[in-house]
Parts: C-alpha cells; sequence; structure tokens
C-alpha cells in the first residue's frame, strides 16, 4: 500500500488505470514539505494508526 | 481494381506527344478492329478524345497509379487478367508490333519521348499512395464526415498541447517517413507514463502534427531517444510539479541543412524546426505515453517551453568549442542534447568590460537558479550571447576557461546558505554552515552560445530538481543517425 | 468524401490485475517500509516506524534513490523476498 498526499488523488487514480493496477491507498494532509519536525512526527503518527485502522476495517 | 483484356491507353492533353498520336488513335478506333479492346484514359482534361466511346476520365488518378503509369502515352496490353506487355512514349516500331498493325503511325517519326504523367508530379504520389495504396502504417485509421473539421475533431480527442495540429492523413504520414529510412513498425521505445510502445509511425504522426517537416525526422527520432534514456528521467520529468519540459539542443551541420534557427530570436517564436521539432517529442509524450497535463503531469506552472523548447547552438565562430565536443563527440558531429529544464531566467548585463567583472556578474545571475540558498540540486545551462561571449574570447578565455571561472564564482559560505539564513527557511543543512559550498555539481553547470549579434543580454536554463541525485539524473547527448 | 486520419495514440488500454486484499492486521506479517525517494520521506518514515515499533512492529526498510524512477530490480527483489506487506511512502 502507499501513503499519498490528497492532492494526488486525480493523478494517482489515473496512473492506476493507466497501468491496470489499483494498490489500497492512504490518504495523507497536504502539503508535506514545509512542515516542521513536530508536525510531520504528528502526522506518522496519525498515518500509523490510520494504517492499522484500514487493515483492521478490511476483516 | 480489375483490368480487362485488350489494349490500355494513358494520355494527357497537355502532352505533344500525346497529341502528336491522337490522329493515328482516331483511325485505330474508326478501323472498328479494336472496338471493344481499347480503352484510353485521359488524365488531364475530361473532354479530351471525349468523344471517343473508348476514352474515359482519369481525373482521380486510381487507374494510371494501378496500371503504374509514369509517362504519358503509355500503352498496355492485358491478356488473360494480367499484363503481358507495355510501351512508354511514343516509339513507332513497339507500338506497331504490340498492336499487331504494322503500317501503325508510318508516317510519324521512328520515335518521341513521352511527357510525365501526373502520378508522378510533387506530392501526388504520396496522396494517391494514402488513396489506393497498401500503406505500410499500422495506426488504428479514424473516418470524419466529408464536411468535420479536423482539427477541431483533434482538439475533441484530446490529441492536441491546446494549439491547432495539423491534421494527420496518411499522405502526411507517408511523406514525413520519407525523412527516415528506419522502418514504420520499429520501435523507437516505450514512452512514460503509460510504457507505450512508441514506433517510427507513431512518431510520424506527431511530427505531422507538430508541423514538422520530413527533413527533420532523423532529429527528433535522436530528440526522442535521448529522452528515453534511462539516465535522462522522461518519467519522473513530466510528473513533476516543477517548471521543467525536456529542452532540446542540436549541434552540428544537420542544424544548418534543416533551417534551424541559433541567432536572433533563437529561443523564441519563427522558425519552424525550432518550434515543431520540440512540440513533436512534447506531442509524442502526450499522446502515446499519456503525459498529460493535469493527469499525470502535475506541474504546478510550468511554463510556455512545455509545448516545445529546441533551438540550434551558434557554431559560427571557430574559437568556440561547441557543446557536442564538449560532451565527448567528434568535432562535426550531428548531435542531440537533452536537458531537462524550466524557462529562461534573463540576464542583462550592459557595463561589465573584463571576463572577470562579467564572471562575478554571471555568478550572481546563477546564484539564482531554482533559490539562492540552495546548492548541488540542479544542473545549468549558460546560454552565451555572442557580445557577451566577446567580452571572454578577446581575452582568450575560452570554454574550459569560462565554465571554470563561473564554477569558482559561485562558491559561497555555508552560512549564507544554510535553512534560516537570512530570515529565510529554506536553504542547506545547517551542518555545513562553516564549508565553501558549490553552487553545482562538478559538471553542473553547461555553457552553450546563441543569440542576435547584438544584445548584452545572455540567458540561464535551470533544470529539473530531479537532478539533486545526480547520479541518476543527467543531461544526455546523442548523435543523431542520418 | 469523408477524410481518413491516423490515431496518434498508444492505442493501449492495461489490462486490470486485481491486487491482493490486505491483511486484516500486521502482526503475524512481516512489514516493509519503503522510502520512495521523495525529500523527507526519509524522516517520515522513520517517525512512522518509531509508532509502529511501539506498537509491537518490527518493520523492515527499504528504499530508492529518487522518487523520479522505478525501484532497481534488486530493490524489489528484496522487498518481495523479505515482506508480506509493503508500505511505500511519502508520495507529495
Amino acid at each position: 500500500m502507499f501513503l499519498v498526499t490528497e492532492e494526488f488523488q486525480d493523478a494517482a487514480s489515473i496512473q492506476c488505470k493507466a497501468l491496470g493496477f489499483e494498490p489500497a491507498i492512504y490518504w495523507m494532509p497536504h502539503p508535506v514539505q514545509n512542515r516542521t519536525p513536530e508536525e510531520l512526527r504528528q502526522m506518522a503518527k496519525e498515518a500509523a494508526e490510520g494504517v492499522l485502522e484500514m487493515m483492521t476495517s478490511n476483516t | 481494381m480489375h483490368f480487362e483484356d485488350g489494349f490500355h491507353l494513358v494520355l494527357k492533353r497537355d502532352c505533344p506527344t500525346c497529341t502528336l498520336i491522337e490522329p493515328e488513335i482516331r483511325k485505330l478506333v474508326e478501323s472498328g478492329d479494336f472496338g471493344q479492346n481499347l480503352r484510353i484514359y485521359i488524365q488531364d482534361d475530361p473532354s479530351y478524345l471525349s468523344d471517343l466511346s473508348q476514352s474515359v476520365s482519369d481525373a482521380s488518378l486510381e487507374s494510371s497509379y494501378r496500371l503504374k503509369i509514369e509517362t504519358v502515352p503509355t500503352l498496355i496490353r492485358f491478356e488473360n487478367g494480367e499484363e503481358t506487355s507495355r510501351s512508354v512514349g511514343w516509339v513507332r516500331k513497339e507500338w506497331s508490333q504490340l498492336l499487331n498493325e504494322p503500317m501503325f503511325g508510318e508516317h510519324l517519326p521512328e520515335s518521341r519521348p513521352g511527357c510525365g504523367s501526373l502520378t508522378v508530379m510533387p506530392g501526388v504520389k504520396e496522396t494517391l499512395d494514402a488513396r489506393f495504396g497498401d500503406l505500410p502504417l499500422n495506426s488504428r485509421t479514424i473516418e470524419i464526415g466529408e464536411f468535420d473539421d479536423p482539427i477541431e475533431q483533434a482538439f475533441e480527442r484530446g490529441w492536441s498541447d491546446g494549439l491547432p495540429i495539423v491534421p494527420p492523413t496518411g499522405e502526411r504520414i507517408i511523406r514525413m517517413l520519407s525523412g527516415t529510412r528506419r522502418h514504420p513498425q520499429e520501435v523507437v521505445g516505450r514512452i512514460p507514463p503509460n510504457l507505450t510502445e512508441c514506433t517510427v509511425e507513431k512518431v510520424a504522426i506527431n511530427s505531422v502534427m507538430a508541423g514538422c517537416k520530413p527533413e527533420y525526422m532523423p532529429v527528433l527520432l535522436a530528440a526522442l531517444e535521448a529522452a528515453l534514456d534511462p539516465i535522462f528521467t522522461l518519467h519522473g520529468l513530466l510528473c513533476t510539479t516543477c517548471f521543467s519540459g525536456p529542452i532540446i539542443i542540436v549541434n552540428g551541420p544537420i542544424a544548418e541543412k534543416i533551417g534551424m534557427n541559433w541567432g536572433i530570436n533563437a529561443l523564441g517564436q519563427g522558425n519552424r524546426a525550432n518550434s515543431t521539432i520540440g512540440r513533436a517529442l512534447q506531442l509524442i509524450v502526450r499522446n502515446v505515453g499519456g503525459g498529460i497535463p493535469g493527469e499525470i503531469d502535475r506541474a504546478t506552472l510550468g511554463y510556455p517551453g512545455k509545448i516545445g523548447f529546441c533551438f540550434a547552438e551558434d557554431e559560427t565562430d571557430s574559437s568556440w568549442q561547441p557543446l557536442s565536443e564538449a560532451q565527448g563527440f567528434q568535432p562535426g558531429s550531428n548531435t542531440v542534447t537533452l536537458f531537462p529544464g524550466d524557462g529562461v531566467h534573463g540576464f542583462g548585463d550592459q557595463r561589465s568590460r573584463t571576463p572577470e567583472e562579467l564572471t562575478r556578474s554571471l555568478a550572481m545571475a546563477l546564484q539564482g537558479c531554482l533559490h539562492p540558498k540552495m546548492t548541488e540540486c540542479v544542473y545549468a545551462i549558460l546560454i552565451l550571447s555572442p557580445e557577451h561571449y566577446s567580452i571572454f574570447r578577446n581575452s582568450g578565455w575560452d570554454r574550459r576557461r569560462i565554465t571554470e571561472a563561473l564554477m569558482e564564482a559561485t562558491v559561497k559560505p555555508g552560512n549564507e546558505l544554510i535553512r534560516g539564513a537570512h530570515g529565510v527557511g529554506e536553504g542547506i543543512d545547517p551542518s555545513r554552515k562553516d564549508e565553501m559550498v558549490p553552487k553545482f555539481f562538478e559538471d553542473g553547470l553547461l555553457v552553450v552560445r546563441a543569440g542576435g549579434p547584438a544584445g548584452l543580454f545572455s540567458g540561464i536554463l535551470t533544470s529539473w530538481t530531479g537532478a539533486r541525485h545526480k547520479e541518476e539524473c543527467k543531461p544526455v547527448t546523442k548523435e543523431i543517425m542520418l | 468524401m469523408n477524410q481518413i486520419l491516423y490515431d496518434p495514440t498508444g492505442e493501449t488500454n492495461s489490462v486490470f490485475r486485481k491486487p491482493q486484499s490486505l491483511p486484516t492486521n500486521l502482526w503475524n506479517k512481516k512489514v516493509m517500509l519503503f522510502d520512495i525517494g521523495k525529500p523527507r520521506s526519509k524522516e517520515f518514515l522513520d517517525y512512522f516506524e518509531e509508532n509502529l515499533r511501539q506498537k509491537g512492529l518490527v518493520p523492515k526498510r527499504a528504499a530508492k534513490p529518487t522518487n523520479a524512477k522505478t525501484a532497481a530490480q534488486e530493490v524489489i527483489d528484496f522487498m518481495v523476498k523479505e515482506a508480506d506487506v509493503v508500505i511505500g511512502a511519502l508520495s507529495d
């Protein structure tokens, strides 16, 4: 699965269609590049929890 | 098309040899011997010999094409459905033997050459090939109505880069393919992002749409192959949020041969080769590869050169080593250099008089590539205009000395460049504050010459930031195979 | 007379490959964190890994040097061999 920021939903969808493959994607807030280390740490924490929840809700 | 057994004669009113033998043809018809066994095809004026029942108009040139006529008059005999003999032009002996009429044309000269058939006039052959021939084209055909506008159809189908395209008809594609010896079905490579196979035929179709001439094909094919070199990283370039697109720089005699511009307005509009070669490359990326702005192409702003950006280096000054040679090719080689670059950053200095002054001045501008506080993350091309180059040349500075001086002049103390310096968040790692930091990698600055003879203005092209991993993404120079 | 144009596109459509279902949890799975090579991906994955380790998972790491290219075959082979689940980050 991939972690992708929300701004790339269209691009991801089109690329998946073009390549004929659709992996699981966890969508994250955009942007990332200008986040402080503390903000990035918090985003990672939320993403970790979100990914685990995606798994368990897949039962 | 089936040709009946008997005689088939192809004529033009506008051919003196045809009109010379006309009386003999009439006598032959009046004799009654050839009535149903003679067919006369008139290429030009349908009223010529129209009083004869054997005469038909071949205004479409289909019969002439299928009979492979190159000269008129031509007389052909068919027996059992096959051509058994033919006479080209007027040769009395041949005609009388063919017709089995010993006295045919006895009062005419022994022989007269014919005239060119309309089927071999310039530009006609490709049209007839497209209409009646077995074209060596595999691409899907799209039939549109007689009154449909093919340019609008192309827009509606998403084939355009925003500008009108030249409709890709069979005859135009055949004509374009005449510009290369490569087989139309040869696969040039896989075009990202969809990694679709691109044949020479697809290159030709998109070249037609871009407005190229057939003689541009070798340049375009070389440019495409250079762009597909893994080290150029075309896929990353077209997906980026950065400005950049592929920039093509042409070296060698071919530039002049195909009429490229390296002089006044070299980077601007007005020159067909400059404007269309780059455009064709980008149309291939769009149409074959699926690299479409707003979809996979995520450029935040882009720039006008993403329609197409191609120019030739000025090699008219023998004191200057061209880019092709600097990239390791033999003098006089025809090459393309693909540079993953942004638009032009203009540089104007109308006061510096010495090479040292100009170097320091250029270094100030080069420092701004991408961001003044970012280092070793982009390549750059300095496009030196003739007037600026003359300042260097007049002091004996060559390419190597100019490049070395600029590299040295763009080294800055780390404490001016680190994140937070000057109250600006962007910058290099704070651990480098005590270093002297170069702006560019060791081979990160290329210099070319171009531009009009007047104007103390040069240009800087900054590369895509994918080049921050310098072993993963570089400009590529490739020889053009003619 | 109708006009004939020739298709300039790649004329292809990919055949859709159905991915495997996500596992229902990661605890009995070999987890690989794959750095796709964008700036700050490593930093993000360091924090992400820290979180997974706090929850008792022991992920491995793989990386490609630049986001601009697909991973080298050796990297792909490594991930195929060493992982049940690959989490790639961070695409922004």
